[in-house]
């Protein structure tokens, strides 16, 4: 029976408006929609008199309509509601996510926002863009693609979401690589992980270079596990079925609108170990005053290398050194950070690449954001011939 | 509903003595009622003109418009009087304004299903004010069929509703 209760129309009339005779509106302000896989129902009734005698209440049907009289006669003319697919991919900080040669497991993080009329499931599919689109809309710098990430896979965030302004939750190890039964008007936090390839492997892989990628979300069916992408049916449609209709906005760095498909873009930028390097006499063999030494020939002399950080904590940071022509390195004199560093086949241990670390930090970890105390130092001492 | 509609008792049943109201319910009256769920859909003829016509009701997702069709069709040999035709605007779904149409019939709305007025006549009180009732507010809409229908001929009563 239909209710008279007052409801409360959330639908402006300006959207009625916008959607006359229109097949697909786009995307407008999603408030309370009509979940899909409800039945609308109408039963209309007519009341008349033959020969001025009132007749009993018909009600009507569907198809070649009802004449029975009776209040409960007739039958309802139905449809169901469809399935309207809104959704969003956004990248959540309009920052670059600083990485390092070697480095593996880096995040960019991304929210996924569902406005359907219903919770959907989604595919989240990262990649490298074959041809990246230039990303000045969102980022302070319109950045390159210079290199790819490797090994990329997507991951839902467990941390909580909500609309408005997003936020940069960090990975804690989540695992599941696709969205299940995303409520209507909610979102996820996705990451990217990826692995950064040596600048050995990919030369390309040098301080301040970038490498674009891009998480394109799909929807779903559900009980699909993020598989079978929602597919809208040829014109031929079943009143009586839910069907899917694509209504997603789009127009943001070639998201197109109405496809099945948004994506967004992240930038990961090569960070910035910054080596340093001086040199001082610290004995001639005459000179009294070390501070006043000469570089002779027989001098000692001092080199100090630092480096330090302006990106992510690196793993695997090693330094490679060649000991200067015209002098002969003093052996055993190499320290990192103070302690001595064993000699290698006689020769000073960063002839060949050997692992450095910030001091009190495992073999190859740079701190991030270095304070003068965290750099990693080398010394070694060489003769001039 | 059964409030709002008032239950006559149909002469034919008079005549039929002391049988129930159910036994008369199962005879046949003289319209053919019929309701039908239809949407607006752009399409391109012979001559490459877009033109609209109406479909089944296909894919609806909210925001889309539903045009709702009633036909009243006479049956009988005799004509029927006082045709009115009441529909209440689907739950879901929204009325859009100056959409209910029906030749020689005179149109009123309902906000509660028994009372009924022209657009004018209906108010609703808002934080203490009263203002004039929006379309997407009314739940039921009536058409009263001014000229008797005659046999075999069809009264329609239409309007458009929008899914919320």
């Amino acid at each position: 029976m239909q209710s008279f209760k007052q409801h409360t129309r959330r639908v402006a009339l300006a959207v009625v408006a916008l959607s006359l005779g229109g097949l697909a509106p786009s995307a407008f302000a999603a408030t309370i929609d009509t979940n899909f896989d409800t039945t609308v129902v109408n039963r209309a009734s007519v009341n008349y008199s033959v020969s001025g005698v009132p007749q009993t209440v018909i009600r009507s049907a569907p198809g070649a309509g009802n004449s029975t009289p009776g209040a409960g006669g007739g039958s309802d003319t139905t449809f169901k509601v469809d399935k309207k697919l809104m959704f969003l991919a956004e990248e959540t900080n309009s920052a670059a996510t600083v990485t390092s040669p070697g480095l593996n497991n880096v995040v960019a993080v991304f929210r996924v926002t569902n406005n359907s009329n219903g919770a959907q499931d989604f595919q989240l599919n990262p990649s490298n863009p074959t041809a990246p689109p230039a990303i000045p809309a969102l980022f302070a710098q319109n950045y390159g693609d210079n290199f790819d990430m490797t090994n990329l896979r997507a991951r839902v965030s467990n941390a909580a979401c909500s609309s408005g302004a997003p936020t940069t939750p960090a990975y804690a190890g989540e695992t599941t690589a696709y969205i299940e039964q995303l409520g209507e008007d909610a979102c996820k936090y996705v990451f990217i992980l990826s692995d950064t390839p040596l600048t050995a492997t990919v030369p390309a892989v040098v301080n301040g270079a970038t490498s674009v990628v891009k998480l394109e979300v799909r929807p779903t069916t559900d009980v699909s596990n993020g598989v079978t992408p929602e597919a809208p049916t040829a014109a031929a449609d079943d009143p009586l079925a839910v069907e899917a209709v694509f209504a997603e906005s789009g127009n943001v760095l070639g998201n197109q609108p109405n496809d099945g498909y948004s994506f967004a873009y992240d930038v990961y930028l090569v960070g910035t170990l910054t080596v340093s390097k001086s040199v001082a006499v610290i004995s001639d063999g005459f000179t009294l005053v070390a501070a006043n030494a000469k570089a002779i020939p027989g001098a000692t002399m001092e080199y100090t290398i630092t480096v330090s950080n302006d990106g992510l904590v690196t793993s695997g940071a090693t330094l490679t050194e060649a000991i200067p022509a015209n002098t002969t390195y003093v052996a055993g004199s190499t320290t990192l950070n103070g302690a001595s560093v064993a000699d290698v086949a006689g020769a000073m241990p960063y002839v060949n690449p050997g692992a450095i670390n910030s001091p009190g930090q495992a073999a190859g970890v740079i701190l991030a954001n270095t304070t003068l105390a965290q750099r990693a130092v080398v010394k070694f001492r060489v003769t001039i011939n | 509903m059964k409030k709002g509609i008032r239950n006559y008792i149909g002469a034919a049943a008079i005549l039929a003595g002391s049988l129930g109201g159910q036994a008369f319910a199962q005879d046949q009256g003289c319209i053919v009622l019929k309701s039908v769920a239809e949407q607006e859909k752009e399409v391109v003829n012979a001559k490459g003109e877009k033109t609209k016509q109406l479909v089944a009701a296909a894919k609806i997702v909210p925001g889309m418009e539903v045009v709702w069709t009633v036909t009243a069709n006479n049956i009988c040999k005799v004509p029927s009087e006082k045709v009115t035709i009441n529909n209440p605007v689907p739950e879901h779904m929204s009325y859009v304004a100056d959409t209910a149409f029906g030749a020689g019939s005179d149109i009123t709305y309902s906000l509660d299903g028994k009372t009924f007025g022209v657009p004018t006549e209906l108010t609703v009180t808002e934080n203490g004010a009263k203002r004039q009732a929006r379309a997407d507010e009314y739940r039921q809409i009536r058409w009263v069929f001014r000229s008797p229908l005659q046999p075999g001929a069809s009264a329609v009563a239409r309007f458009r509703a929008v899914l919320n």
